[in-house]
C-alpha cells in the first residue's frame, strides 16, 4: 500500500490509479472484517436479541429500571434415579386442557422494586409438607425472567445445614428451567440455567434427604448497571465455557502445540543444516526424496500412522499427539533455503576457532537464523493449534481432546445457538489471533523464503 | 538459547501438570473396566456422563470409561472395529446397524435375553425391531424420533385455517400451505410469508409412502412351493406364511428389490412437487439448510416447518406461538419416517456380562426418565414416553403428540445396501428439484423410473 502511494508521489501512478488501488484494498479489508465483526457481535448477544427484527448489530443494554418482575413455578426435586418429586406447583388452578396457559397463571410472583426498599425475598416453606425420605440430587424450578440482569440468589435451608449458590444473573426473558445441583455435575446441559449449590457446613458431597429440607429461599439481588451489562455481554462465553471442559482442551492444545513447535523447529533446523552445509554422498538426491514427501496428502498417511501408534501402544496418549508431527519436510526445506543464504565465511571462521559441526550449528547458524526459526515456529504453532484430523484419530478419552475437537463437539446439530457457537469459536481463536498479530512479519517472511504457505 | 530453555520449561511444566491431573480412568483392582462410546455432542456428553456416573454408583464393581467421539461416529466405530479397539458398549443408529450386524461385529443378545427372561415388550415395536437383523437381536433401543410439523398458530389463524394439524389430509394441507403463502404482517411489518419448506430426499420418501408407494420391497421365497411372497420389512422366514401353500416359510430366502416406480409413488412425488410454489426458493432442501428455515420460522416468515421431537428445544426459545402437527394423510396413509438410536455390544468384548448390565441400564426405566426430561428423543419405553417425565406438565407444549406419532411411523428396514440405494435416490432427487427449464431437470415419473432402474442395476446387480 505504502509502496503504491510512494509510486504515486513519485509520479508513476496517477491520482485516479492510486485512489482506485486504495478503494479496492479498502473494500477487500471491509469484506474480510464484516464476518469477523458479525462473529464478535453475535457472541455478545443472547438468542432473543439475535432473532429480533430488524437485525441488531450490538447487544441491548439492560434497562436502568431498579425493579424486577419475575415468576417462579413448578418447584421439584430429582432423585439420583431421575425421578421427580413435585414440591410446589403454583399453577394448580390453571390445570386443564389449556397447557399454554399453565405457565404463569398461578406462579409465585417476584415483583421487587429495589428503590422502594421492598423485601426482595420469597420463601417457599416446605416444613409442613409431607415429603418422602428419599435422597435427591437436584432442585429444579421454572423462572420467568424479565431480561433485567439482576441476580437471583437461591438458598436451601435444611436440618442443620444450608446450601448456598452463586448468584444467577437473570438476563433472559421468558420461561427457563433452573437446575440447582446439590452435587456438582461434570457437564452443564445446554438450554438450562445451572446453579451449583455449596453446603455449609461442608458435607461429604452426597445426596440430600428430601425430608431434611425445610425451606427454599429465593432472593432478588440488585446489581449495578455496568455489572448487568457485563454479565449480559459475556453470557455466551460463560455458558460455552461451562458446557464443555474447555479449560482442559485449552491446556492440551497449548501443550501439544508448544511441544510440536519446539520439536519441529529443532528437527527441521538439524535436518536443514545437514542438507545445506554438510557434505555427504547422495545429499541432494536424498533431499529431493525428502522434499517429495510433501506431495503425499496427509489423508494417505493417517491410517498407517494410526496403526503404528496403536502397535506402539501410544494410542490415546500425548505421545501420539506430538511425536508424529515432530518432523516436517516443509520446515526442513524452508530452513535449508535460509541456511544456504548465510555466508559460508562465518562458518569457516568458527571452524578455524576450533568449533565442531554441532557447535557451529548451535552458536553460529541458529543465532543468525532467528527470523527463519520464528517464521517456522509461527507456521507450526498455527497449524498445530487448528489441527483436527490427526487429534481426532489419535485420541479417544475426553481428557485427551484438543480445542478444535472440543469446538466440533460443541456444535449441537439440533440447536441453532449461534451466539454460543461464536463465543466458543472466539475462545478457540484468541491464541491464533495473538500469535498471528505479533508474528505477522514472520508470516510474510516465511512466504518469501519458501514461496508457499504451509 | 534463553527462549529455547524457557519454552522447554513451560512445556515440561504443562506436561507434568496435565499428566498429574488426568482423571482416574483406571479401574480399581476389584472393578471390571468397560468402555462406552457414543457421539460426543454437548448434549450427549451431559446425558451419558450422568447416566454412567449413576450406573457406577449402583454397580461399584464396574468402572465405565466414557468415550465421546466427535465427527462421523460411524467412521470412528469402523476405525475401532478394524483396528480391534472397539469399545465394549457403543452407540448405534438404525442407518448403519445392519451393515455391522451383517459383518458380525455385534454380540448377539438373544442368549442373554433368554437367560434372564429380559422383556422387550415394553419397547415400542418399531424401536425394538430396529436392532434386529435376520431374526436375531443385536442391540437395545434407547430413543426414537420421527418427522413432524411445527406450525405457527398465528399464521394459520391469519389464513383462516381451522383444520386439525394432527388429522389433516393432503388436500387440506395443500390448501393451508397455499393460503399461508403471501404478504403477512409480523410485528407491524409486512413481510413475505411462506407456507411450508422444501423437502429433501428423505422426506420426499414420506410423500411417496403417503401416496401408496415404497422404495424397497422385501420378499420371501417359499422353500416348499417356490412362490415369491411380498412381506412387510419386519417379517422373517421363520414367522411368515406362504400366500400359496399356507405353510411357514422356515428356511426360505429373503430378498429385496426396488419398488419405486408405482403409481402410488408417482402420486406422492407429484404431490410434494405441487407444494413447491409455496416454499422459499432461496432456501434449498438439504439438511444443512435447516437453520435457515428455522430462522424464517422464528421470525414468523414460515408458517409450517418440518421438525422432530428434538425441535421443541430450539422452538422453546423462539418468539412464536407454535403447535405440533403430523404430516398429512394421502391415499396410502399418514406416513412419516422413523429413526431410532440404541446401543450394542462389541462381538470382541471380553466382558459380555458386564457390558450387558450397562446396556440394560442405558435402556432401562431410570435412564429413559432422564432421556425423557432432556427431550433428546422420544423414550423407547412406552411407559416412560406416556408418563409426565416426557409429557411434561411444566412445558407449554404437548409432548404427547410427539409420542402419538408412533401410530404413523413407517418402519423402513435399513438393509446393508440401503446406503447405496439412498445415494441413488438422493442423486436423482437433486435433478428432480432443478428448475423445470434446466436441461438436466427430470420429471417425477422419470425420477422414479431412474431410481428403480439404478437401484436394481447398481445395488442388486439385476438388469
Amino acid at each position: 500500500m505504502q509502496f503504491r502511494w510512494r509510486k504515486y508521489r513519485r509520479g508513476r501512478l496517477s491520482l485516479l490509479q492510486a485512489t482506485l488501488v486504495r478503494a479496492v484494498l479498502l473494500i477487500g479489508a471491509v469484506t474480510m472484517a464484516v464476518p469477523f465483526g458479525w462473529m464478535v457481535c453475535t457472541a455478545l448477544k443472547d438468542k432473543r436479541t439475535m432473532d429480533s427484527e430488524p437485525y441488531r448489530w450490538l447487544p441491548k443494554m439492560p434497562s436502568a429500571d431498579p425493579t424486577v418482575s419475575w415468576s417462579v413455578d413448578y418447584l421439584s426435586a430429582s432423585t439420583p434415579d431421575f425421578e421427580d418429586v413435585v414440591l410446589r406447583d403454583f399453577d394448580e388452578t390453571a390445570a386443564g386442557d389449556d397447557r399454554a396457559a399453565r405457565q404463569g397463571a398461578g406462579s409465585l410472583s417476584m415483583a421487587v422494586d429495589f428503590a422502594a426498599d421492598q423485601t426482595p425475598d420469597r420463601t417457599i416453606d416446605l416444613s409442613s409438607a409431607e415429603l418422602p425420605d428419599t435422597p435427591v440430587s437436584m432442585l429444579a424450578f421454572w423462572l420467568r425472567g424479565d431480561g433485567s440482569g439482576h441476580h437471583l440468589r437461591v438458598t436451601v435451608h435444611g436440618d442443620g445445614f444450608v446450601y448456598r449458590a452463586d448468584d444467577l444473573p437473570v438476563g433472559f426473558e421468558g420461561w427457563k428451567e433452573v437446575h440447582c445441583y446439590f452435587r456438582q455435575e461434570q457437564f452443564d446441559p445446554l438450554g438450562r440455567e445451572v446453579v451449583p449449590l455449596r453446603r455449609d457446613p461442608p458435607g461429604d458431597g452426597g445426596y440430600v434427604s428430601l425430608r431434611s429440607i425445610r425451606k427454599v429461599e429465593l432472593t432478588a439481588v440488585a446489581e449495578p448497571l455496568w455489572s448487568r451489562a457485563w454479565q449480559r455481554w459475556t453470557y455466551s462465553f460463560r455458558k460455552a465455557w461451562q458446557s464443555m471442559p474447555f479449560g482442559r482442551f485449552y491446556l492440551n492444545s497449548l501443550f501439544v502445540s508448544l511441544a510440536v513447535t519446539l520439536g519441529q523447529v529443532l528437527t527441521s533446523a538439524l535436518a536443514g543444516y545437514a542438507f545445506a552445509r554438510l557434505k555427504w554422498p547422495g545429499r541432494d538426491k536424498f533431499f529431493l526424496m525428502y522434499l517429495a514427501t510433501m506431495m503425499i496428502p496427509a489423508a494417505v498417511t493417517i491410517v498407517p500412522t494410526f496403526v503404528l501408534m496403536k502397535m506402539l501402544g501410544w494410542f490415546d496418549t500425548y505421545r501420539a499427539l506430538i511425536l508424529p508431527l515432530l518432523f516436517s519436510a516443509y520446515g526442513t526445506f524452508m530452513l535449508r533455503q535460509f541456511f544456504l543464504s548465510l555466508p559460508a565465511d562465518l562458518e569457516d571462521a568458527a571452524r578455524i576457532d576450533g568449533c565442531g559441526k554441532l557447535r557451529v550449528w548451535l552458536h553460529v547458524i541458529l543465532p543468525l537464523s532467528k527470523p527463519a526459526l520464528a517464521t517456522l515456529a509461527t507456521f507450526t504453532f498455527l497449524g498445530c493449534w487448528g489441527a483436527f484430523q490427526w487429534p481426532l484419530f489419535a485420541t479417544q478419552s475426553m481428557h485427551m481432546k484438543v480445542l478444535p475437537i472440543g469446538l466440533s463437539a460443541f456444535q449441537d446439530k439440533f440447536s441453532v445457538q449461534y451466539n454460543l457457537m461464536m463465543a466458543a469459536s472466539l475462545i478457540v481463536m484468541v491464541p491464533t489471533l495473538a500469535v498471528f498479530l505479533f508474528n505477522q512479519r514472520f508470516f510474510t517472511r516465511g512466504i518469501q523464503l519458501s514461496g508457499m504457505k504451509e | 538459547m534463553r527462549t529455547f530453555l524457557a519454552a522447554v520449561i513451560v512445556i515440561a511444566a504443562l506436561g507434568i501438570y496435565l499428566l498429574a491431573t488426568q482423571p482416574g480412568e483406571t479401574a480399581r483392582e476389584d472393578q471390571t473396566r468397560i468402555r462406552f462410546a457414543f457421539p460426543g455432542d454437548v448434549k450427549a456428553i451431559s446425558l451419558f456422563s450422568r447416566l454412567a456416573n449413576r450406573f457406577m454408583e449402583l454397580n461399584p464393581d464396574i468402572h465405565v470409561k466414557l468415550e465421546p467421539n466427535v465427527g462421523d461416529f460411524r467412521q470412528i466405530i469402523k476405525r475401532d472395529l478394524v483396528a480391534d479397539i472397539a469399545p465394549d458398549v457403543f452407540f448405534s443408529d438404525d442407518d448403519y446397524f445392519t451393515v455391522f450386524a451383517d459383518d458380525g461385529h455385534y454380540l448377539c443378545l438373544d442368549e442373554l435375553i433368554a437367560r434372564e427372561g429380559y422383556d422387550t415388550a415394553p419397547f415400542y415395536a418399531p424401536a425394538a425391531e430396529s436392532f434386529r437383523w435376520k431374526g436375531k437381536t443385536y442391540g437395545l433401543p434407547f430413543g426414537w424420533g420421527c418427522s413432524l410439523l411445527l406450525y405457527n398458530r398465528q399464521a394459520l389463524r391469519d389464513a383462516g385455517i381451522d383444520y386439525d394439524p394432527t388429522k389433516w389430509t393432503w388436500e387440506q394441507f395443500a390448501e393451508t400451505v397455499r393460503r399461508c403463502t403471501g404478504p403477512a404482517t409480523v410485528k407491524g411489518q409486512t413481510v413475505q410469508r411462506y407456507g411450508y419448506m422444501r423437502d429433501n430426499s428423505s422426506h420426499a420418501m414420506c410423500s411417496l409412502w403417503q401416496g401408496g408407494g415404497t422404495i424397497l420391497q422385501k420378499a420371501i421365497v417359499c422353500p416348499q412351493c417356490g412362490r415369491r411372497n411380498d412381506v412387510p420389512d419386519v417379517a422373517e422366514p421363520d414367522t411368515a406364511t406362504c400366500g400359496r401353500c399356507g405353510r411357514k416359510m422356515t428356511g426360505g430366502e429373503a430378498e429385496w428389490r426396488a419398488a419405486c416406480d408405482s403409481p402410488g409413488a408417482l402420486a406422492g412425488i407429484e404431490y410434494m412437487l405441487s407444494l413447491l410454489p409455496y416454499t422459499p426458493r432461496a432456501v434449498a432442501s438439504g439438511a444443512t439448510e435447516m437453520p435457515a428455515n428455522q430462522e424464517l420460522f422464528a421470525i414468523g416468515r414460515l408458517a409450517i416447518i418440518r421438525g422432530g421431537p428434538y425441535s421443541a428445544q430450539w422452538a422453546a426459545d423462539v418468539d412464536v406461538d407454535w403447535g405440533i402437527g403430523y404430516f398429512p394423510a394421502g391415499p396410502g396413509g399418514r406416513w412419516t419416517r422413523f429413526y431410532c438410536d440404541g446401543f450394542v455390544i462389541s462381538a470382541a468384548t471380553k466382558h459380555p456380562d458386564v457390558s450387558w448390565r450397562l446396556l440394560k441400564y442405558l435402556c432401562g426405566e431410570d435412564a429413559q426418565r432422564l432421556l425423557a426430561k432432556e427431550a433428546y428423543h422420544v423414550p423407547v419405553r412406552r411407559a416412560v414416553a406416556q408418563s409426565p417425565y416426557f409429557n411434561r406438565p411444566d412445558t407449554p407444549w404437548d409432548e404427547s403428540i410427539f409420542a402419538g406419532a408412533i401410530e404413523h411411523v413407517r418402519f423402513q428396514r435399513k438393509i446393508p445396501e440401503w446406503d447405496e440405494a439412498s445415494q441413488i435416490v438422493d442423486r436423482n432427487f437433486g435433478l428432480l428439484m432443478l428448475e423445470p427449464d434446466s436441461p438436466k431437470h427430470i420429471s417425477a415419473a422419470e425420477y422414479l423410473s431412474r431410481c428403480q432402474r439404478e437401484i436394481e442395476r447398481d445395488v442388486f446387480d439385476r438388469e
